[in-house]
């Protein structure tokens, strides 16, 4: 595997680049010549309906799935030639579920996070602390995974993918790191919602490029950077939210009449 | 971490401003953490020097019991004057007080204690050590807490090949003969693993339910083989297939010993090496693929691992079951399900387990002796019958 | 990559302690290793006890032998299946002759083991052997040469030489006794009708397997060929399973039936009516025998016993033959007073014992 050095990276290439990408699932092909590029600080958001790929297309940039064709680079090389234990410390991923058929506690999946990065145990225990206390997991810290509710569950899981990237020193950046996220937020109330959503926009102001796939529009539209819309086999929206979301390119992806409620401060909201 | 921490009176959240707001740094939290995990390795620390202390207590029992009644500390008396007498200036003192006590020492007793029972008992414990790491490794890489090293075709394959060499093939080579069926034995339990694996591997890696079911197929496979030599066999061979699957530790020598703790060394530190891979794993392939683990690099190891212990432990001492299933049970009921204490626990756990059947098996119908796998099935399957009857509704939909 | 150091100091620290401890054994051990290594010679053993050598018997044969050889009182314990003679069932019982624990053994403080074939298991006897015990196994042809070997060198071995010549000497002759009796009287049946071999089945088991039944290279081959007898099964070897349709269409004339085997009152007659037998010559006249197994399975000095009932079955079977060419009346009344004399000959108390007896 070649050297994978982010520090060689040119600050202005692309964090995460998809040049003329083909998403399949088995014999379907779900999106065609796909031309992306992510850069640091981004949160984006990728929407579509059920079946238009987001997964598939979250699974190819986590570097698990082969690609067909076309090419994808992170930082400049193409993302098959970086170790899956390298990259463990550039991109991180929340699936959409997780199975746990033993019951670990909720700290010892934090900690396994971290297992890769070289650490005191002093400062292993503060920054975990820091993410439960931000995340609203301290009260779960010593809970059995298998004992909690499904928004629980997630809030755990979405702290271990940000655990796995956070560096050792609080005053390293973000920038160069990667965070997929599928549908975190789904099992939330609306209090954790709102803290999760402040939370990523956070970071993403720390230089994080967050990679986020949601149904739910109203939700990540005030705070993502940026929105991309998949139907047709390709992305026909990519812009700021107000600006992608128009009632044509809604009807494009959702195959039906939506509307669409503009307030005062241009937040874009769709009903029914 | 100043990158999150700010003032207290940082402002309040409205719809446009996507600054947070910040509760203070996460000192509770912190501390809480260090707390759960200094209480965590305290439990450990003690858990596994009990467990220590309770193997050590019963591998001396082991080594005092028995159908002959031996005064333990009597020979080690004797055998260590023996062994100081060159020490000792004034011959003629010692010499007498040997006399008296060539008087009470017994050779035989002597040599039931070294060559029969202290290897025995070192045998035992490292093949119990074997064969409950093994069991919690395969749970581990299966992701079911149901799951034991049986389940890939090792007993059936090694028992297979037993009944093969012991009913149809003698030994073509004379020299090999003392181990002609633990030769088959071995090779054939290693036979089966690779079977199962052509079918379950694939560019994707190892997939755990064709692994499975692969087993199924091979220990279906593997059955119909000893019944089919069952019934051609002669009454003497079929006997001695009969006496080979219920397991048995007698043939113990110091150079059996040997093989078993070289070979018990390797795959219990093998295994304690990836007890984070095992961690990793439980969470599912693709999480720990996410947090960077070399998933297919690992699952094949811990495989083979485990295939080469317990083919061996199998080809030696015949086919003994529950301790791999039950073990690692009982120690997630105790230690939590976190490999870096599980794997030690377990090693403990089984030395200490299989130590206490072999010295029932020894002591309970003197002077015969019963096999040790249908000791091990005994105490095992009730107990396990127990743990699943406390934990009822525990393992719906988490399977 | 490394993880934090704690978690992985503590560990490895228990696998030291472990290790040590392991090491500290073994080397508390090591000296004795060498010390014991090398077997300990009968002599050395034997100063520090009494005169009197003290023998393991394993496998009815050996013990009957033995006792039969006078050297009963020598004997401080046997098998489970060595129930003859009757001094032999108050000695101390090991356990299976094919499963003996060798501290079982060891525990008797023995000078010298001595055992039938297929005594095991095969490390005991290694272990046996290196603690100093005279340890022999014999392997000999199931017949009256094998069993006149193996009295002569037992008789060789517990200093009973000129017993065991006797002994042998005796059995010839009542063997050779019994051979010119069943030729004598098998010479009277003699008819151009039928022919006066008799063909013979000795059933060992029988279950829903089928039935097992012995073939050549066993005791009940060499009975039967001693008496010129034909034993259908003597294309197996050893005792086998043989099907229904075979047993049929060799039509045994007569039919054995281990001892132990049988349970109950109408055990003979539910053999007699086996769909196997039923319709066979020896099913219809149902001319079924049960044979004391430790004498009809193992080589025993009472060889000529075992020899003088199949030689009467066989004879019955012949008169049988005889009398239905004549009359068919008669054959229930041969019935009735076959049945009587089967209860004399079934001995039920060791027949339990004898299970498993195939040596």
């Amino acid at each position: 595997m070649a050297h994978f050095n982010p520090a060689q990276a040119k600050p202005l290439e692309p964090l995460l680049d998809l040049v003329d990408v083909d998403i399949t699932r088995g014999k379907r092909q779900l999106l065609c010549n796909l031309n992306l590029a992510f850069n640091a600080g981004e949160f984006i958001a990728l929407a579509g309906e059920n079946g238009c790929g987001k997964s598939s297309l979250l699974t190819v940039l986590g570097g698990l799935a082969p690609l067909e064709k076309g090419a994808l680079s992170f930082n400049g090389q193409p993302l098959s030639e970086i170790s899956l234990q390298r990259l463990a410390d550039y991109r991180a991923v929340m699936a959409q579920s997780a199975s746990t058929p033993f019951g670990f506690l909720v700290d010892e999946i934090l900690q396994l996070a971290r297992h890769h990065i070289v650490e005191s145990p002093a400062n292993r225990h503060h920054i975990i602390g820091e993410i439960a206390e931000q995340f609203d997991i301290t009260h779960l810290l010593s809970r059995n995974i298998q004992t909690l509710s499904g928004g629980e569950r997630q809030r755990v899981f979405l702290s271990k993918a940000i655990l796995q990237l956070l560096p050792i020193s609080s005053h390293d950046s973000l920038e160069g790191k990667l965070l997929l996220l599928d549908e975190p937020t789904s099992a939330l109330d609306l209090r954790h919602q709102k803290l999760v959503m402040q939370q990523l926009v956070s970071l993403s102001q720390q230089g994080l490029c967050i990679v986020c796939v949601s149904h739910d529009l109203n939700l990540i539209s005030p705070y993502c950077s940026r929105m991309i819309l998949l139907a047709e086999q390709g992305c026909i929206a990519d812009d700021k939210p107000e600006n992608a979301l128009t009632i044509d390119t809604l009807a494009r992806c959702y195959h039906t009449q939506l509307n669409l409620i503009r307030n005062l401060d241009n937040d874009v909201f769709v009903t029914h | 971490m100043t990158a999150f921490s700010s003032s207290p009176d940082a402002p309040s959240h409205t719809p446009n401003n996507k600054v947070l707001r910040k509760d203070v740094s996460g000192n509770n939290a912190s501390a809480l953490m260090v707390n759960l995990v200094a209480t965590r390795a305290k439990r450990k620390r003690y858990g596994l020097a009990l467990l220590g202390a309770l193997l050590l207590v019963s591998a001396y029992v082991g080594v005092v019991s028995g159908s002959l009644s031996i005064n333990v500390s009597e020979l080690l008396w004797h055998e260590l004057s023996q062994l100081t007498r060159p020490l000792f200036s004034q011959g003629a003192l010692i010499e007498e007080g040997g006399a008296n006590r060539e008087g009470t020492f017994n050779s035989t007793h002597w040599y039931v204690l070294t060559e029969l029972r202290l290897p025995r008992v070192i045998m035992t414990l490292f093949i119990g050590a074997l064969l409950a790491v093994s069991g919690c490794a395969m749970q581990g890489l299966v992701r079911n807490p149901l799951a034991d090293p049986g389940l890939i075709g090792i007993a059936g394959g090694a028992a297979a090949a037993a009944a093969v060499s012991m009913a149809i093939v003698p030994p073509l080579v004379p020299a090999l003969a003392s181990v002609w069926v633990a030769l088959w034995a071995f090779g054939g339990a290693l036979l089966a693993v690779w079977t199962v694996l052509r079918f379950a591997n694939s560019a994707q890696g190892v997939s755990v339910a064709t692994l499975i079911l692969a087993g199924v197929a091979i220990n279906a496979f593997t059955g119909t083989i000893i019944g089919a030599i069952s019934y051609v066999a002669s009454d003497d061979a079929l006997r001695q297939i009969t006496y080979w699957t219920m397991g048995s530790l007698a043939g113990a020598s110091w150079t059996l010993c040997a093989l078993v703790a070289a070979a018990g060394i390797i795959a219990i530190s093998g295994l304690m090496v990836s007890r984070n891979a095992l961690n990793l794993l439980a969470l599912g392939e693709s999480e720990a693929a996410y947090m960077g683990l070399n998933v297919a690099r690992y699952k094949q190891a811990i495989l083979w691992l485990v295939a080469f212990a317990v083919a061996l432990a199998t080809a030696l001492c015949g086919i003994i079951g529950f301790v791999g299933l039950v073990v690692p049970h009982m120690c997630r009921t105790l230690f939590g399900v976190n490999h870096n204490v599980l794997i030690p626990a377990c090693a403990l756990m089984g030395a200490l387990l299989l130590t206490v059947a072999d010295t029932l098996a020894r002591t309970l119908f003197t002077p015969m002796e019963i096999p040790i796998g249908i000791v091990t099935s005994a105490i095992g399957a009730p107990f396990f019958l127990y743990l699943l009857w406390k934990q009822k509704g525990v393992f719906n939909g988490s399977l | 990559m490394a993880k934090t150091k704690l978690p992985r100091l503590a560990s490895a620290r228990t696998l030291l302690q472990v290790l040590s401890l392991m090491s500290v054994l073994w080397c508390l051990c090591s000296g004795s290793v060498y010390a014991a290594a090398t077997p300990i010679t009968p002599t050395a053993h034997n100063q520090k006890q009494s005169e009197t050598p003290r023998i393991i018997a394993a496998g009815g044969s050996v013990t009957e032998i033995i006792y039969a050889l006078g050297r009963g009182d020598w004997v401080v314990a046997t098998d489970s299946t060595s129930m003859f003679p009757a001094a032999a069932t108050e000695v101390t019982k090991l356990g299976y002759f094919r499963q003996l624990s060798t501290e079982g053994v060891l525990a008797q403080q023995p000078s010298m083991l001595l055992g039938a074939s297929a005594t095991g298991p095969a490390p005991m006897l290694e272990q046996v052997a290196n603690a100093g015990v005279d340890v022999h196994v014999y392997h000999v042809s199931r017949d009256m040469h094998g069993l006149s070997e193996m009295i002569l060198d037992i008789g060789h071995r517990v200093s009973a030489e000129d017993n065991a010549k006797e002994l042998v000497t005796d059995l010839q002759r009542q063997v050779e006794a019994q051979q010119k009796e069943y030729s004598e009287a098998l010479a009277t049946f003699e008819s151009t009708e039928y022919p006066n071999t008799v063909n013979a089945l000795f059933v060992v088991a029988n279950n829903d397997r089928g039935l097992t039944v012995a073939g050549n290279d066993t005791v009940p081959q060499a009975l039967f060929d001693t008496l010129g007898m034909t034993n259908i099964a003597g294309d197996l070897v050893g005792y086998k399973l043989m099907d229904a349709e075979s047993v049929l269409a060799r039509n045994p004339d007569v039919v054995f039936a281990a001892g132990h085997m049988l349970h109950g009152k109408n055990a003979l007659n539910s053999l007699c009516s086996h769909h196997a037998i039923a319709t066979t010559f020896a099913g219809q006249h149902c001319l079924v025998k049960a044979m004391d197994s430790s004498i009809g399975l193992g080589l025993s000095p009472r060889f000529a016993i075992a020899l003088k009932a199949v030689a009467e079955h066989g004879l019955r079977a012949l008169s049988l033959k005889a009398v239905n060419t004549v009359m068919q009346e008669s054959a229930s009344q041969v019935h009735i007073a076959q049945r009587t004399g089967l209860d004399k000959n079934t001995n039920t108390d060791n027949n339990s014992h004898d299970m498993g007896r195939f040596e």
